[in-house]
């Protein structure tokens, strides 16, 4: 029996993206994600897929969770292909009454379909690599020189990592109420929209209070424990970026341009 | 009435997270029996649990509820939950309604009972848990007592009219006065012949409160009978991490004195015996 995964969950391995630098892995994936709304060309985006092909197979993460990694976009992506298809001018290459589909329609659609599909692939490569200590570490040091300008940092950094660890929390107790409230007769799989909707009260509901009490009793912990807002704090864990992380920047830029520079030549 | 048979949970099977919860399991449940299931974190006991109303599926194995398998598909959910009633550990942490009828209600309604019989279930439920209905019965759930609380969640599931009703640590973090009052209520259940599953960590509340015992360790049954048996083999319960019931250890002490002080589930009369003897 699987235990339900949510989408990106941390994948334990002791693959070689596990070992990166959090900077370089968050930097590196914001810059393709950046980057993919750049690439034009079919070679492009086939060169970005086997590129995040590489990296799921060096992460040494379950495949399968990575296709399983789109679910949760599914439907944002049927609709778009199918909004493209249909509702884009240009030469009409099939029509059927007023439905007309047309070559530039169907050429948006497939890239927009690809950028998605990469959008998730690379973001599922960042999530299920990092945990979410390493997650919240290294979004730290990456908004740590926004200091200077009075930006809370350390504080911004800290809300992003309770949040994060809260998330696996939230999900198991989503997991015990909903077991709870179906044993007590509740069916969260039936009926219409709104019947569907109003069963998910019971659900919702305990979810919202519990996690609010526990919000209350972090803080009256933390602060039992010296914690102050503004605090100037050391880390812990200190990062280095070593030759491996290197490589990373250096393949991510050369497969990027690649991509870039067969574009331009066709 | 309810049967496990050769039943296996692999979570996370071929991945390494895997972690066989229980491992060929089969046992049977009968009407009017009061049993505890007793083993330590991560023994398997809370896997079993949400195996008897279908709420996970064995990997291996079947679960027959008066013969029916229930995991085949032929079976109501709603048939199911109807027979068995499980109340979670922390059960107050799951209320959501405004009030303690609304509260105690949601699962005969969704049984489908009308408005009349879900009133009559309401009622019924309350007073069995020992609540003065009237002075509570619109109170919110929410500003109870942490006992209030704990006994309403019951009475919540009570209110189904289940014929097995478990209990997954029905005692967890309350103070003596609430454990010993969610207890007496538990006992009446057990005179008025429901069949009661309890789940503890608490062997001397297990002791006390069951006749057959299931012992589980890293997913295994090591044993299933009474419990009087049970904590009379020390080394297994020492083995599987358990401790042995404070009345049992205590009248071990009294017998190189008193050696024939008579075995019981009760401190009580191990007291009263002893008065006696010394005032002769």
């Amino acid at each position: 029996m699987n235990r339900k995964n949510f989408f990106g969950q941390y994948q334990y391995s002791n693959s070689i993206l596990h070992s990166l630098d959090p900077r370089v892995k968050i930097l590196s994936i914001f810059y393709i994600i950046v980057f993919l709304f750049f690439v034009k060309s079919l070679w492009g985006y086939l060169i970005l897929l086997a590129f995040v092909i590489i990296l799921v197979l060096l992460s040494k993460v379950n495949f399968a969770s990575a296709i399983r990694s789109l679910k949760p976009i599914l439907y944002l992506l049927i609709f778009t292909v199918v909004f493209q298809i249909f509702f884009t001018p240009g030469n009409v290459v099939f029509s059927f009454h007023f439905i007309k589909i047309t070559k530039e329609g169907l050429n948006l659609a497939i890239y927009i379909a690809i950028r998605l599909m990469l959008l998730s692939f690379f973001t599922f490569i960042l999530t299920s690599t990092t945990s979410s200590i390493e997650l919240s570490d290294g979004f730290q040091a990456i908004i740590s020189p926004l200091k200077i300008i009075h930006f809370p940092s350390e504080d911004v950094a800290l809300m992003i990592s309770i949040s994060l660890q809260f998330v696996p929390i939230l999900f198991e107790e989503a997991d015990r109420i909903m077991k709870a409230q179906m044993s007590r007769g509740a069916d969260f799989n039936s009926g219409g929209i709104v019947n569907r909707a109003k069963s998910f009260l019971p659900l919702i509901l305990p979810l919202l209070l519990n996690a609010f009490n526990r919000a209350d009793q972090l803080a009256i912990a933390m602060e039992a424990r010296g914690f102050v807002v503004g605090g100037k704090r050391t880390p812990y864990r200190a990062m280095r970026i070593k030759v491996k992380d290197c490589i990373f920047i250096l393949s991510t830029l050369a497969v990027t341009l690649f991509s870039l520079f067969r574009w331009t030549i066709i | 009435m309810l049967e496990i048979r050769n039943v296996s949970v692999i979570y996370d099977p071929k991945t390494i997270f895997k972690k066989e919860a229980l491992i060929n399991v089969s046992l049977k449940i009968g009407y009017g029996e009061l049993i505890s299931i007793v083993g330590k974190i991560g023994s398997g006991k809370s896997t079993l649990i949400q195996l008897f109303n279908g709420l996970i599926k064995p990997d291996q194995g079947n679960v027959f509820l008066n013969g029916i398998d229930i995991n085949e598909g032929n079976m109501l959910r709603k048939e199911i939950i109807k027979k068995i009633g499980i109340v979670f550990q922390y059960p107050e942490e799951q209320f959501f309604a405004e009030t303690v009828f609304d509260e105690i209600a949601f699962g005969p309604r969704n049984l489908g009972q009308n408005d009349v019989k879900v009133k009559e279930s309401v009622l019924y439920s309350l007073e069995t848990m020992g609540f003065n209905v009237s002075e509570i019965i619109e109170r919110s759930p929410f500003h109870l007592s942490g006992g209030e609380k704990r006994r309403i969640a019951i009475a919540s599931v009570l209110a189904m009219r289940p014929d097995v009703i478990v209990l997954d640590e029905p005692a967890a973090g309350m103070d003596y006065e609430g454990k010993m009052s969610i207890v007496t209520q538990v006992r009446k259940q057990i005179e008025k012949g429901m069949t009661v599953v309890f789940v503890t960590h608490d062997m001397d509340e297990a002791f006390y409160l069951s006749d057959r015992l299931i012992a589980l360790d890293k997913g295994y049954v090591v044993f299933d009978g009474p419990s009087k048996d049970f904590f009379q083999n020390e080394p297994l319960v020492n083995k599987i991490g358990l401790e042995i019931p404070f009345t049992i250890s205590f009248r071990k002490k009294l017998l190189k004195c008193f050696p024939d002080i008579p075995f019981s589930k009760d401190i009580d009369s191990l007291i009263e015996f002893l008065s006696v003897r010394l005032s002769h």
